[in-house]
């Protein structure tokens, strides 16, 4: 089995961690790959990079870039930045993502969020893209069109169902244009004159409610064929567009210690009633580090380990340590947990790491083209959804 | 005399990735990947051996269509221009890095965090070349879908840098609160505080490369360099002494406005030998069919049943709005003109349409041998011709090397190009250009 160890970096917004009284190294690549070293190290599968569109009381490197800086300086670990759907393009963020895959040679994520504050829409000027639906429908694109997009879901009508039906458009968006172009468009066919086979680059032709577009993707297929999607389950409606097409989903930690089996449970009963297609989501779980004990009380490494294994054994599919003081906390987790959790079996030697890319660490099948010849209609990550159909939700963690 | 006259000047260099165009002999055994990010590095630490100023991408935001599907017979496809960029500046230490990056499909917040972020990550090596796009096939893949009106294009160009301006310029310190960011014009409606401080070179250098006489004012008023391609002596010399008095009627010192032609070249052992390879890469770049395509650029017609080693089409180009291609930033402005000169060029010298083509389309800016070569760069700065070059080599990745090999070295010797690159430089520092909110020197 593949139990994910990932770390949360970048999450201190406004806490008063270490990073407060020099914020100006926030700002310094070279910080950012000491930690990702150190996870990488540690043997953790992938690190999400915590950002947000709007400011926050540190400054904030814009994470997709960030995470490209550090692909070209990491060999193995996954790298999943922040990337919001809310004030950006789906056609720009499908293909940074794609970049992303291209540079780190397979080990690219993405981290979903929403843009929920007023604040953050101001910066762009548009106001809310999903919230000026209902009243202006007749004039946005694709309206009297058919419709392909998830957005079409019934959603009612509140600010977090209209972003979350509108992330899973732009999740649909990407994964489509990622699959845009075949592995083999590229012929270099000097008899004909041709660079590609049009026939293998296609147009995504997606109408939703909140956005239309044509495709195909400028830039080709990425190494993993769809990089790894990952949304944190904060609200029913984030939970449903999981369901709908992310790869794994993050149970909130206030969720965690509450009731972790119960929250599993809801996962999976939200795959049965929504109809996940293809694979079952991945299950990871956020769990708060405090060791170094600046703040509170701290926790020792055996009782974090303790509490992993307990989340193993519930059914989950891996962990997510949210480092609020990464400065002092990373070395200290990263020195303890892997060792720890590998005498309770719950992690291989880091010898034994499978290698490749983030799909394959995370246990995720090869991603099979939709627009390709071994397509099956399963139009969520193009994986072979005909063993899996019959019990959504059951049955694949093993 | 003009050689004495020129060693004073130095030479300008950038290194254009190339990609999606019929320059780049993909059918060369030589040519590599231009996805993969070996090849990006390979590229950048080419230039970055041979002291550029800057490595260069452009950027499309669609595939490119001729008569309704894509064009399949160039160089297709390409990464994304930021995020390509923001790895270079992890394997690189000096190169200056260049992006193309649209201002009608894009919000100014956004590219302003972004812009920001890569000069962080590359301690003050970040450019932006600002476009902007009118047509309604780009637009399709957005979410503003996309059609700007031609005469607003400049118009949304000029208020997206000032608020990109605004939110740099507006978090001098990060150990200070930001500064609230407020603005209302006619293309944009934004406030708030920025996400990421001020970058290190202040703003990024930025690039202009529109040619209109709207992009022109525009290069004049906001730009640090233009891309031009204006790389002939007379032509350059029109273009450098018009840009940069459009620059000082703006009130700006001329010298901080850089021209810089895009250039092809070809060296040879000997300008003779230059001279073959240079016709032999020619009749690569154009094939019958790429012929047939950019002669309907000119003709605006279905050119398809056309002999390539025949004469040139006896029809007139159809001169109407509609165009049988998409996706293309040059248009030829007045296609009965063109086809007449080119229809007195074959004649002239009894050419088939093939060779018509090869002969107006590909010629490479500079062949011979490096000494010739070197010269030639020497005597075009020295002569006000430009600032300096952005090379666009026709084999990725491995194209600038046979430059940076044997050119470079005499350009050094020369005095015209640095021996070393300074400590600690900022592509400001680099290209000599002031820092925002200087006093002009």
């Amino acid at each position: 089995m593949t139990f994910t160890l990932a770390a949360g970096l970048g999450v201190a917004d406004d806490h008063p961690g270490a990073a407060a009284h020099d914020p100006g190294r926030l700002l310094d690549p070279g910080y950012w790959l000491g930690a990702v070293q150190l996870a990488e190290r540690a043997g953790f599968d992938l690190v999400t990079l915590h950002d947000r569109f709007g400011p926050g009381r540190l400054p904030r490197l814009d994470t997709s870039l960030l995470a490209s800086w550090l692909a070209a300086r990491t060999a193995v670990i996954g790298l999943l930045p922040t990337m919001t759907t809310t004030h950006t393009e789906p056609f720009h963020v499908g293909k940074n993502l794609a970049t992303l895959d291209h540079i780190s040679g397979g080990r690219a994520g993405w981290l979903v969020a929403v843009s929920r504050t007023e604040e953050e829409s101001r910066l762009v000027g548009r106001g809310h893209p999903a919230l000026a639906v209902p009243g202006a429908s007749t004039e946005r694109p694709g309206a009297g069109a058919e419709r392909s997009g998830a957005g079409d879901r019934e959603t009612s009508g509140d600010l977090d169902g209209e972003l979350q039906a509108e992330a899973a458009d732009a999740i649909e968006v990407a994964r489509r244009l990622w699959d845009s172009w075949e592995d083999d468009a590229e012929i270099r066919d000097t008899a004909t004159g041709r660079f590609i086979d049009r026939d293998k680059v296609h147009y995504i032709d997606f109408t939703g409610r909140y956005f239309s577009v044509k495709g195909p993707s400028i830039t080709p297929r990425p190494p993993q064929g769809q990089p790894v999607v990952v949304i944190p389950a904060d609200s029913p409606a984030a939970l449903r567009t999981a369901v709908d097409g992310a790869d794994a989903v993050l149970i909130p930690a206030p969720v965690v210690s509450d009731d972790p089996a119960a929250a599993l449970g809801e996962v999976r009963e939200a795959q049965r009633r929504h109809h996940r297609r293809g694979a079952a989501l991945k299950v990871f779980a956020d769990v708060p580090v405090r060791l170094a004990g600046q703040a509170g009380q701290p926790g020792t490494p055996e009782a974090l380990a303790e509490q992993v294994t307990d989340l193993a054994s519930l059914g989950y599919d891996g962990v997510r340590f949210l480092l609020s003081d990464q400065d002092a906390d990373l070395p200290l987790l990263a020195e303890s947990i892997p060792g720890l959790l590998r005498a309770r079996g719950l992690r291989p030697d880091a010898a034994l790491h499978p290698g490749g890319t983030l799909r394959t660490r995370l246990g995720l099948r090869p991603a099979v083209n939709r627009y390709g010849p071994e397509a099956d209609g399963d139009e969520l990550t193009g994986e072979d959804s005909r063993l899996h159909r019959s019990s959504p939700g059951t049955g694949e963690q093993s | 005399m003009t050689r004495a006259h020129a060693a004073g000047r130095q030479i300008i260099l950038g290194a254009h990735f190339p990609g999606v165009n019929n320059t780049t002999v993909w059918s060369d055994p030589a040519s590599g990947s231009h996805i993969a990010f070996e090849s990006f590095r390979r590229f950048a630490q080419s230039a970055e051996r041979g002291f550029f100023d800057f490595l260069f991408l452009a950027e499309g935001l669609r595939l490119r269509e001729q008569r309704g599907v894509i064009h399949d017979l160039d160089v297709v496809g390409r990464p994304d221009t930021l995020p390509v960029l923001s790895g270079l500046a992890a394997v690189t230490a000096h190169l200056g890095l260049a992006g193309t990056i649209n201002a009608t499909y894009n919000e100014p917040y956004e590219v302003a965090r972004q812009f920001a972020t890569l000069d962080h990550l590359s301690a003050g090596r970040a450019a932006w070349n600002v476009v902007t796009t009118s047509d309604a096939f780009t637009g399709e893949n957005f979410r503003r879908a996309g059609y700007l009106p031609h005469d607003q294009r400049y118009s949304r160009a000029q208020e997206f840098l000032d608020v990109a301006r605004l939110f740099w310029d507006s978090w001098p310190d990060p150990r200070i609160e930001p500064g609230r960011v407020s603005y209302t014009g006619t293309q944009f409606d934004v406030a708030g505080y920025p996400g990421v401080p001020r970058p290190p070179q202040g703003h990024p250098v930025i690039f202009q490369a529109g040619d209109s006489a709207a992009g022109r004012d525009f290069a004049a008023r906001n730009a640090d360099a233009v891309f031009t391609r204006h790389g002939t002596p007379e032509a350059g010399r029109a273009f450098y002494a018009d840009v940069k008095s459009r620059a000082q009627a703006h009130g700006r010192d001329p010298e901080n406005l850089k021209v810089l032609p895009g250039v092809t070249f070809v060296i040879g052992d000997t300008d003779e030998d230059a001279r073959e390879r240079a016709a032999a890469i020619r009749a690569q770049q154009v094939s019958g069919q790429t012929a047939i395509l950019l002669l309907e650029h000119v003709w605006n017609r279905d050119l398809s049943g056309y002999d390539p080693d025949g004469p040139l089409p006896d029809i007139e180009p159809d001169l109407s709005e509609t165009t049988v291609f998409q996706g293309r930033a040059r248009q030829i402005d007045d296609r009965a003109a063109e086809a007449a000169r080119l229809r007195a060029l074959a004649r002239e010298k009894n050419l088939t349409l093939r060779q018509t083509v090869i002969e107006t389309q590909s010629r490479q800016t500079f062949v011979g041998s490096p000494e010739t070569v070197a010269e030639a760069l020497i005597d075009a700065v020295g002569t006000r011709v430009c600032d300096g070059f952005i090379l666009v080599p026709h084999i990725t990745p491995a194209g600038l090397e046979p430059f940076v090999e044997r050119v470079v070295p005499l350009l050094q010797e020369r005095g015209a190009l640095r021996t070393e690159y300074p400590a600690n430089a900022t592509l400001r520092d680099l290209l000599g250009l002031p820092y925002p909110g200087e006093a002009p020197a």
